[in-house]
């Protein structure tokens, strides 16, 4: 099964995720499973049962890319991000990840696309956001519209742009 | 007895929930500061709720905490509708008992296997204990799944849900859902026999100290969202007369208040109210602890993890309990009606007593409000705990184990120190 998460709050900035998901319907085959999930910490591992390849869709917070800026991490580049502290309001996604690997829950395929987005919203910073969406939903049906297949990220749409994890060193993808 | 200076500075807690950090200065084999740091920004929430209409309330409080909304949520039901002279029929304070089994299942099952149970097994944090442990760790994540499937019945989202409102709930779940929901809680049930079994066989370190209890105590059931504030020094008292025996204070070291009972430290949470209700419990879970061979009450804080797992146990016999009577209502809520007043409610969040008091006008605009949290009702006996554990565990350990076994003591008491962040009073000398 193939499946996408939009992940974050429903609201702000942060429902980015939301928005790409909601606007992914009609747009891929009816057997890819849309979905939203609002902040799930551990829970997200649960997610994880029966699914081939997974694509998770998050608002980034990063000083080092502008907002807009489609990013796109693979599974290593996010397990290996330095670890926050461990809350009691939950792991945060590199601790969850690597949890699930621990746990051998990881799907086959699981690729994270998230857009830079910036707590001020300017005109620009907006207008900006709202182009890398419109481009990220482009991509990801593109991705899932049979263009690609799992197993088959050669031509991933997203590799080769300027990708980096919040917090951390700029990461050079394949 | 060592005769080295040490001193430990943990700059920033992990496994806790908020910016916290301790520091510990030994002299001559002696504690000379030990202080707990809370310097998470003060959050303004009863600043925010003034103003407020009453129905706002339930979802502003809400947003205090991520973990334990639903405690929030509740504490402040209760109170205006105390101030408004409502009383809720049965059906909304049975499904508020079932909403509240929702919030202690997700927060105990996490932190019992992510964030506690990693001090007693030896690793640095769950990632590493999944390694050795997949199974126990697998257990955790489905307890707190379920803990949240089951906010979502009534609140609409596990994350802040949206179902409450004064006076009940603005949806009944359909009968349905509720049958789907039991079915998932009986074959849960296992899991937490297992919890509780697993959680008695860990490890513990044999430390008794002397504590004061403070908890909630309903007539009949385990508390949770209703009762009188009683402790084991034989304090026996209606919620409203909580400000008459109960008194907070800042700290030049702290954000968030510390509370003392009649001027001394005690414990709320769920080593305190099992202490204090173990008539109270579901038999099932009464055998359960019982055939633990491990005492109750029990003067180990240590054993709030097994508390924590018991609670486990009953959050899903009495949702399960509760839910196999459910009848969809003909209106989920009472209607209210506002009148100026003051009013005091209490509930039982996983953390412990939850205490909230609000003034309002006629209109039910809030004027006033008061809100204490559980973690700042453990403050000090947080540091009273560190000091004397400190001291029996061996002042000549080296650092990293008493900076271990320093973190372990806090970790304990599950702090939220999110939660517990106040506004800072400002003393202004001028000459």
């Amino acid at each position: 099964m193939i499946r996408v998460i939009g992940l974050g709050s429903p609201f702000g900035a942060d429902r980015l995720g939301w928005d790409v998901v909601e606007r992914l319907h009609g747009r891929v085959p009816a057997a890819v499973h849309l979905m939203t999930l609002d902040r799930p910490g551990v829970a997200l591992i649960s997610w994880m049962d029966n699914v081939d390849w997974l694509i998770l869709v998050d608002a980034v917070v990063t000083e080092r890319s502008p907002p807009g800026r489609v990013l796109h991490f693979a599974p290593e580049q996010i397990r290996h991000n330095p670890a926050g502290t461990l809350s009691s309001h939950g792991l945060n996604l590199p601790q969850t990840l690597r949890l699930a690997s621990t746990l051998g829950s990881l799907p086959r395929r699981l690729d994270l696309f998230g857009v830079v987005v910036d707590a001020c919203r300017t005109e620009n910073s907006r207008h900006g956001i709202a182009t890398g969406t419109t481009q990220l939903i482009a991509q990801l049906a593109a991705m899932l519209g049979g263009e690609h297949r799992p197993d088959s990220a050669s031509d991933d749409p997203a590799r080769g742009s300027a990708v980096q994890i919040p917090s951390a060193s700029p990461i050079k993808t394949s | 007895m060592t005769e080295r200076s040490v001193s430990i500075h943990v700059p920033a807690m992990t496994r806790v929930e908020g910016e916290g950090a301790l520091r510990l200065r030994i002299e001559q084999g002696e504690i000379e500061e030990l202080a707990l740091d809370i310097f998470e920004p003060p959050r303004y929430f009863e600043k925010f709720l003034e103003g407020r209409r009453y129905q706002e309330v339930i979802d502003i409080v809400a947003r205090i905490c991520g973990i334990c909304p639903i405690a929030y949520q509740m504490s402040a039901a209760n109170a205006l509708e105390s101030a408004f002279g409502l009383v809720a029929d049965d059906w909304v304070r049975t499904m508020r008992r079932v909403f509240y089994c929702g919030e202690w299942l997700q927060s105990h099952a996490l932190h019992v296997h992510l964030l506690a149970a990693p001090d007693f097994l030896g690793f640095d944090s769950v990632v590493g204990m999944a390694e050795k442990h997949p199974e126990a760790v697998r257990r955790g994540l489905r307890l707190q799944a379920l803990g949240n499937e089951l906010i979502s019945l009534l609140g609409g989202r596990s994350v802040h849900p949206v179902g409450a409102r004064v006076g009940g709930f603005f949806r009944a779940p359909r009968q349905i859902e509720v049958s789907q929901m039991l079915a998932r809680l009986r074959t849960a049930l296992p899991d937490a026999e297992e919890l509780v079994q697993w959680s008695a066989g860990l490890a513990m370190p044999d430390d008794p100290q002397t504590f004061t209890c403070v908890a909630l105590r309903h007539i009949e059931d385990y508390p949770m969202a209703e009762g009188r504030i009683v402790s084991d020094s034989g304090l026996d008292i209606a919620v409203e007369a909580f400000d008459e025996h109960f008194a907070e204070e800042h700290r030049p070291q702290s954000t968030a208040l510390f509370a003392r009972l009649h001027g001394e430290p005690y414990l709320v949470g769920p080593l305190a109210r099992l202490n204090l209700n173990l008539d109270r419990l579901p038999e099932s879970s009464r055998r359960l602890l019982a055939e633990t061979g491990i005492t109750f009450p029990s003067r180990n804080m240590f054993h709030s993890l097994l508390a924590r797992a018991i609670e486990i146990h009953v959050a899903l016999v009495e949702a399960t309990r509760l839910l196999e009577d459910y009848r969809e209502p003909a209106r989920p809520y009472l209607d209210v009606r506002p009148q100026a007043g003051q009013g005091c409610g209490a509930s039982e969040a996983p953390r412990g007593l939850l205490w909230h008091r609000y003034q309002v006008d006629e209109k039910g605009v809030i004027r006033n409000a008061r809100i204490v949290p559980p973690t700042s009702q453990n403050q000090a006996r947080i540091e009273v705990d560190l000091r004397r554990s400190l001291r029996h565990f061996g002042l000549e350990h080296d650092d990293d184990a008493l900076r271990l076994r320093a973190e372990t003591v806090i970790r304990n008491y599950d702090p939220c120190i999110s939660c517990a962040t106040h506004f800072l009073q400002l003393e202004v000398k001028r000459k």
